[in-house]
């Protein structure tokens, strides 16, 4: 499982993730409130 | 005196190394100028192309000027352009003299002349010119010692002189005490790399006493002329003081005064610290030249801090503990029954002068009351480097002062100014800036008190840059910071004692048991920097725990408290906290490491959870304790959002939503870099992780710029409104976080340019690197919460 404590690689990793998944959440909420 | 042994001595290079031996420093074990090169170095390719710039320009520069200023600039420029290659050359070989130079040209205020008559820039260009020096060097190969660890109080007091423009009326003033303290910090660790050796510190402290002596002569026969005003094209000049006249030198009065003060203390350890008859008799013509200048100053501040001077100097003499405290107590006695009305008797010579000198002292007062004020009023970040005057009206009519009991005749006159350095610093830089100042001057006196252990003439001239320091900022108690330059030459003299003490160290590894002693042995140097990462973080900048960690280098200590620590210390060279406390509490490992033998030589290991790993542990906890203190401003932004139903951002508000954005583009990147600087540091690519960290560091200090910039345009502050609240308090609050990981960066990139990590042992990267990345995820849910949902 991945652990961003653990190293920086995983820190990285992690950051990416969160990157992402708040970007995705972002352009949700704009498009509902668009519509 | 003191040390009669060392005195013979004196001559000899003490420490035992030739005067122009290149330093040795660990990045380059082997001596990197050797001196066949240095003859040799010429027919280099970068040395002939140094040649090539150098020439360029010294005919684009003059030219240049003379083309600017008209023909009549032709025949200086021409004798510069004959004379220029010769310098240029002359530096080339002996280097070094560009830094006695230096100080000889800014404490005689020839630069000053130079400037005042011509369009040449005057203290920049003699910096820019030390600069280039040491650059060149570089290029050609001689890679300077290393700074002594303390000079990163420079850099703090630097800081705090920036940090309090955030809350300057006047951010101009406090960009140009800025950009006028970076300019000596530059000249001051200028200074610090090219006088390396003790024979070069007392070469650039003869500079130093030379120029002044000069002065002081100048300004005897100006005086003894019973003229007044300017005289020798400025470097002397003599004002009239209610009909008194007083030396003013090329500066003015006091402040004239305290550099003679402390250069007639240099001259006397000067004469202390040498057997040679002809330089004892210079300096003891020098110290009567430079005492008799202070006299004809009539400074009390400055005569106050002789007096001072001379208790320490008496103080050092005696030998014994009881004759110390004698002489103490008569000094006191001294000081306080004599000095006051003596001084009073000797310079006020009538009522008029006297009644001038009593409206001096009200003045000077009710300047340094609203100093005090101001300082109450701002205890933090005070009001502003540089902010003093423009705040004076305002102040003057709080604390109904009239405008006839300044300086200067009315609100904003000339040198309404706090009269004491200490009081400027407290009002125009608060708690901040004065703690970085008493740093930097307490690193400074510790320099030169630890280098009076050092063997032969260079101890008593450490206890000569001591009493001189000592001297210079009992004067600064009545004076304001008008001519930093004398300050920042004496803090970089006085620091040079711990890099001849470091450079010791570092060459004598942990191998000599006796520091004194140490020889050159680049194989223990490598040894002792590369298993430096072993040692806690702390280490890049406290000498004390680098100190104690490398056991038996401790210059401060005999030799047989310093075996004692060493027998103390594990293995590892320092002791461990956590072992020596469990032992200490009487606990017992509860299971013993395999292969542990009890020879009683150091603690027993930790006793340690098989668990979870310890610095897992902690950094989770710290994590968990963030995420927490984050939560908290979210649910007060959550609350007044969706509970209060309030709008976002207050209405007439806006959120520079495309500028955050450019700024997230800017910290996302450092992420990357950052996650390049460790995968360099995995494959063992030196380069790569640093130019990576270094990459990571600039970007991070680019976004906080970025931030700050924006709340200074953004039109409303944390008062306006609870949104604003909101708004600074999650904003500032990452600010902070990313301000610490800018911190926790900085060791990491020092360190890496000092070569502290290796392909399995990075720690120092690696947590830094954990710390970043977390405040980059805790910035993007700021960021995608606070600007644009």
């Amino acid at each position: 499982m991945l652990n961003p404590l653990r190293s920086e690689a995983e820190a990285f990793r992690f950051l990416v993730y969160v990157a992402v998944v708040v970007a995705v959440i972002v352009a949700i909420v704009l498009l509902v409130r668009a519509l | 005196m003191g040390r009669p042994d060392a005195r013979k001595a004196a001559n000899a290079p003490a420490d035992g190394e030739p005067a122009r031996s290149p330093p040795v420093t660990s990045l380059s074990p082997a001596p990197s100028a050797p001196r066949g090169n240095r003859r040799g170095g010429l027919q280099t390719r970068s040395a002939r192309r140094l040649w090539a710039v150098a020439a360029a320009l010294v005919v684009a520069v003059p030219l240049g000027v003379g083309v600017a200023t008209g023909p009549v600039w032709l025949v200086p420029l021409g004798a510069f352009l004959l004379v220029a290659p010769w310098v240029i050359r002359f530096l080339y070989f002996a280097p070094r003299w560009a830094a006695v130079g230096a100080v000889a040209a800014l404490v005689s205020s020839v630069v000053d002349v130079i400037a005042s008559q011509t369009p040449l820039p005057g203290e920049k260009a003699v910096v820019l010119a030390l600069v280039a020096v040491i650059l060149g060097r570089r290029r050609l190969g001689h890679r300077p010692g290393r700074l002594p660890e303390c000079t990163f109080w420079f850099w703090f007091l630097l800081f705090s002189l920036a940090v309090s423009g955030f809350v300057a009326s006047d951010r101009g003033e406090t960009l140009a005490v800025v950009g006028t303290e970076s300019l000596y910090v530059a000249l001051a660790v200028g200074l610090l790399l090219l006088i390396d050796t003790s024979e070069w510190l007392r070469v650039t402290a003869w500079g130093l006493v030379l120029s002044a002596t000069m002065l002081a002569t100048l300004a005897v026969i100006h005086y003894a002329t019973g003229a007044t005003g300017s005289g020798f094209f400025g470097l002397a000049s003599v004002i009239d003081d209610h009909g008194q006249r007083r030396a003013a030198g090329p500066t003015d009065v006091n402040f004239f005064a305290q550099l003679l003060a402390t250069s007639a203390v240099l001259a006397l350890y000067l004469w202390r610290s040498t057997a040679e008859r002809r330089e004892r008799a210079t300096a003891l013509t020098c110290f009567a030249a430079l005492l008799s200048g202070v006299w004809i100053t009539q400074s009390r501040g400055s005569l106050i801090a002789l007096v001072v001077g001379a208790s320490l100097i008496a103080f050092f003499v005696a030998s014994k503990t009881w004759q110390r405290w004698v002489l103490v107590a008569l000094f006191a006695v001294v000081a306080i029954l004599v000095v006051p009305p003596a001084v009073e008797r000797t310079l006020t010579s009538s009522d008029l002068a006297r009644q001038s000198r009593q409206q001096n002292v009200d003045t000077r007062l009710n300047l340094n009351r609203m100093a005090a004020k101001m300082f109450v009023d701002h205890p933090l970040l005070g009001v502003g480097a540089g902010n003093y005057p423009t705040l004076v009206p305002q102040y003057a009519r709080d604390l109904n002062i009239e405008q006839g009991d300044l300086v200067g005749g009315g609100y904003g006159g000339d040198g309404q100014r706090p009269h004491s350095l200490y009081l400027e610093r407290l009002a125009e830089t608060g708690i901040v800036g004065t703690l970085a100042l008493l740093a930097v001057i307490g690193a400074a006196l510790r320099a030169a008190w630890l280098g009076r252990r050092l063997a032969g003439s260079t101890g008593i001239l450490s206890e000569g840059l001591f009493v001189a320091l000592v001297v210079f900022l009992a004067a600064s108690a009545f004076l304001h910071n008008a001519y930093p330059r004398y300050f920042w030459i004496m803090v970089a003299l006085a620091l040079v004692p711990m890099h001849l003490i470091q450079r010791r160290e570092s060459a004598s590894g942990r191998a000599s048991p006796d520091p004194m002693e140490g020889s050159a042995d680049p194989g223990g140097t490598r040894l002792g920097r590369r298993d430096r990462h072993l040692d806690p973080p702390g280490d890049a900048l406290g000498m004390a725990a680098h100190r104690s960690h490398r056991a038996g280098a401790g210059v401060d200590e005999p030799p047989g408290r310093a075996r004692g620590r060493r027998a103390r210390a594990g293995p590892h060279g320092g002791p461990r906290l956590m072992e020596s406390g469990s032992a200490a509490l009487g606990y017992a490992p509860l299971r013993e490491p395999a292969g542990v033998h009890h020879d009683h030589e150091h603690p027993p290991e930790a006793n340690r959870s098989s668990r979870v790993d310890a610095q897992f542990l902690g950094m989770l906890l710290f994590i968990i304790s963030e995420v927490m203190l984050f939560g908290a401003f979210f649910t007060a932004y959550f609350f007044i959002r969706a509970v209060a139903g309030a709008e976002w951002p207050a209405p007439g508000e806006q959120l520079p939503v495309a500028i955050a954005g450019v700024n997230t583009a800017v910290l996302m990147s450092s992420s990357f870099t950052m996650h390049w600087a460790l995968e360099s540091a995995k494959a063992e690519n030196r380069a790569g992780m640093r130019a990576g960290l270094l990459t990571t560091f600039l970007l991070g200090a680019t976004f906080l710029t970025i931030q700050i910039n924006e709340y200074v345009h953004l039109g409303f502050g944390p008062a306006t409104n609870a949104q604003g609240t909101i708004f600074f308090g999650l904003t500032g609050l990452h600010g902070a976080h990313v301000f610490v990981g800018l911190i926790l960066l900085s060791f990491a990139t020092i360190r890496a340019f000092r070569g502290h990590f290796t392909a399995k042992e990075h720690r120092g990267v690696e947590v830094p690197g954990i710390y970043w990345h977390f405040v980059d995820v805790m910035w993007i849910i700021v960021y995608s919460t606070v600007y644009i949902l």
